[in-house]
C-alpha cells in the first residue's frame, strides 16, 4: 500500500526519508557496477508485480514480491525498491515524491529483515524442503511486516489515525498467505532452474 | 500494456529546464508538506494549477493522475471524521462526526491534491530518461542513476514477457481462481519471467561491454539554461515565499 502525499506529518516524512537515505547509501556501496543490469531486472519485476492481480476470494490483490527481492538482494533491496517506487510515482502517480522515503522504508526494511533472518537458505546446499518452508516464511513475513510498518507510520501520525492504521494492517492479511505460497514456489523454481541467482547474496553474508 | 508516454514539447513546462523543474517541484512539495493553514495551501493551489495549465495537459489526464492519491484520501475520509475527538456535528440521523476530524480530513485532501497537481505537471512534461539525466546532473549517485535507467528499460521487457507467458497459460486453459494451484502457477510465471529476463540482461550487458561501455551514459542533448528558465524559476520561488508568508507571518487568515 502506497502512502500518498500530504498525509504524513513532516517529522515522520523527514525521519523516514533520513533512514531510507542511509540504507540506500549502504546498499549502493554493496553494488558492483556489473550487477546493475540484473538488479534492474529485479526492480522492474517489483514494479510490474504491483500491476499483476491475483484472485483472493471475492476480490483481487496485487503481488508485492518484496520478500523475494530481499532474499535475492539483501540490503541492495533498498536502492532497488526506491527506484521502482519512484518510477511508479513518475508513471502512474502512485504514492508521491515526499512520501517516497516512508514507502521505501515500509517495503524494503521488511525485505532486509527477512534476508537477515533467513538469507542463509539461498546457499546451494540447502535442502528443497527447507527452501520451500523458508520461502513461505519470507513471503509471509515480508508482507506482514510491511503491513505493520504502514500501520505504524499511519499511527505515528496521531491518535486519529489508529482506526485507519488497523484497517491498513488487516488489509494485508490475505496477501500474506498468498505471498507466502507464491514466494515458496518461486524460490523452489529458481533454485532448480537458476540457482546462481540465489547464491549471489547468500555467499556475501559476511560482508553485508 | 504499458506505454512510453509521448511528451508534447510545445508547452512551456515541457521546455522548462528539467533540473530547475525538479528543484522547483521538490521545494514546493516540501513546503506544502509542512504547511497547516488552509489559506497558505490555497496560495499553493494557485501555483500548482498554473503549472498544470502551462503543461498543456488534457483535463482527463489530470483527473486520471489525481485518482491514486484520492483513493487514499477517500480511505482516510472513512475514519478521520469519526476518530477525532471534538465538537460533534450531526450528518445523517444518528451518525455524527467531529468538526476537528472533518477539518483534518479536508486539510489532508487539499495538501494531497495540491502536491499531486505540481507533481503531475512535472511528470507529464518530462521524459523519464530526461528526468534520470537531470537527476544525475543534480548529483544523484551514478549507480542509482544507472539502476534507474536499467529498471526503466526492463519494465517494458518484463511486462511484454509477462503478457506472452500469461497468454501461453490462457491458451492451455488456465483460469485464475482462489486456489493454491493458481498461486503456484503465478509463482512459476514470476520465476520464469525472472530467469528469462536475467539471461537477457546478461546478454545485453555483454553486448554493451563489447561495444565499449565503460560505466557512463552519454547524452546527445545537453541541458542549457536560458533566461526564460530563470524567470519561471524565479516566479515560482517568489510565489513560494508568498506561501510561506501566508503560512507563518500573516495573522489575518
Amino acid at each position: 500500500m502506497h502512502i500518498s502525499e500530504g498525509v504524513l506529518r513532516p517529522e515522520i516524512l523527514a525521519g523516514t526519508a533520513f533512514l531510507t537515505a542511509g540504507f540506500v547509501a549502504a546498499g549502493l556501496r554493496r553494488i558492483d557496477e556489473k550487477e546493475i543490469p540484473a538488479m534492474g531486472i529485479l526492480s522492474a519485476a517489483f514494479f510490474v508485480a504491483s500491476l499483476v492481480h491475483v484472485p483472493a476470494g471475492p476480490v483481487s490483490v496485487h503481488l508485492v514480491l518484496n520478500g523475494l527481492l530481499g532474499i535475492i538482494l539483501g540490503i541492495r533491496a533498498f536502492p532497488s525498491i526506491l527506484i521502482a517506487l519512484f518510477l511508479q510515482a513518475l508513471m502512474f502517480q502512485f504514492g508521491g515524491f515526499t512520501s517516497l522515503g516512508a514507502n521505501t522504508l515500509n517495503m524494503a526494511l521488511p525485505a532486509f529483515v527477512c534476508w537477515l533472518a533467513l538469507g542463509w537458505a539461498g546457499k546451494p546446499e540447502t535442502g528443497s524442503k527447507t527452501v520451500g518452508l523458508v520461502g513461505f516464511l519470507v513471503g509471509f513475513f515480508s508482507v506482514f511486516l510491511a503491513g505493520v510498518m504502514v500501520g505504524l507510520t499511519l499511527a505515528m501520525n496521531g491518535e486519529a489515525f489508529y482506526p485507519a492504521a488497523k484497517t491498513a494492517v488487516l488489509a494485508h492479511v490475505p496477501v500474506m498467505f498468498i505471498e507466502g505460497v507464491l514466494t515458496s514456489s518461486c524460490l523452489l523454481f529458481i533454485r532448480q532452474v537458476k540457482p546462481e541467482m540465489l547464491a549471489g547474496q547468500a555467499g556475501k553474508k559476511s560482508r553485508w | 500494456m504499458l506505454n512510453e508516454k509521448a511528451i508534447d514539447h510545445s508547452s512551456l513546462m515541457a521546455r522548462f529546464d528539467p533540473r530547475l523543474k525538479i528543484i522547483g517541484m521538490v521545494l514546493f512539495s516540501v513546503l506544502v508538506a509542512v504547511m497547516e493553514r488552509k489559506a497558505a495551501i490555497g496560495f499553493a493551489f494557485l501555483l500548482s494549477i498554473t503549472m498544470v495549465f502551462l503543461s498543456g495537459l488534457k483535463f482527463r489526464d489530470v483527473v486520471k493522475g489525481l485518482a491514486p492519491v484520492n483513493s487514499m484520501v477517500i480511505f482516510l475520509w472513512f475514519f478521520l471524521p469519526l476518530s477525532v475527538n471534538g465538537v460533534d456535528i450531526r450528518i445523517l440521523g444518528p451518525l455524527t462526526a467531529s468538526r476537528e476530524g472533518i477539518d483534518l480530513a479536508v486539510l489532508i485532501t487539499l495538501k494531497a491534491n495540491v502536491m499531486m497537481l505540481m507533481f503531475i505537471s512535472f511528470a507529464a512534461t518530462t521524459n523519464v530518461m530526461t528526468a534520470g539525466q537531470a537527476l544525475a546532473c543534480l548529483g544523484l549517485p551514478s549507480k542509482l542513476v544507472h539502476l534507474f535507467f536499467f529498471t526503466y528499460r526492463y519494465i517494458f521487457v518484463i511486462e511484454s514477457e509477462f503478457i506472452t507467458l500469461r497468454t501461453a497459460m490462457a491458451i492451455r486453459g488456465f483460469v485464475p481462481r482462489t486456489s493454491v494451484h493458481t498461486y503456484r502457477s503465478y509463482a512459476y510465471l514470476v520465476g520464469m519471467l525472472l530467469v528469462r529476463s536475467w539471461d537477457r540482461a546478461e546478454r545485453v550487458y555483454r553486448a554493451m561491454i563489447c561495444r565499449g561501455f565503460n560505466g557512463t551514459f552519454y547524452s546527445l542533448s545537453g541541458f542549457a539554461m536560458t533566461r526564460k528558465d530563470g524567470v519561471i524559476f524565479g516566479v515560482m520561488c517568489l510565489w513560494m515565499m508568498v506561501m510561506g508568508y501566508v503560512e507563518w507571518v500573516v495573522k489575518a487568515f
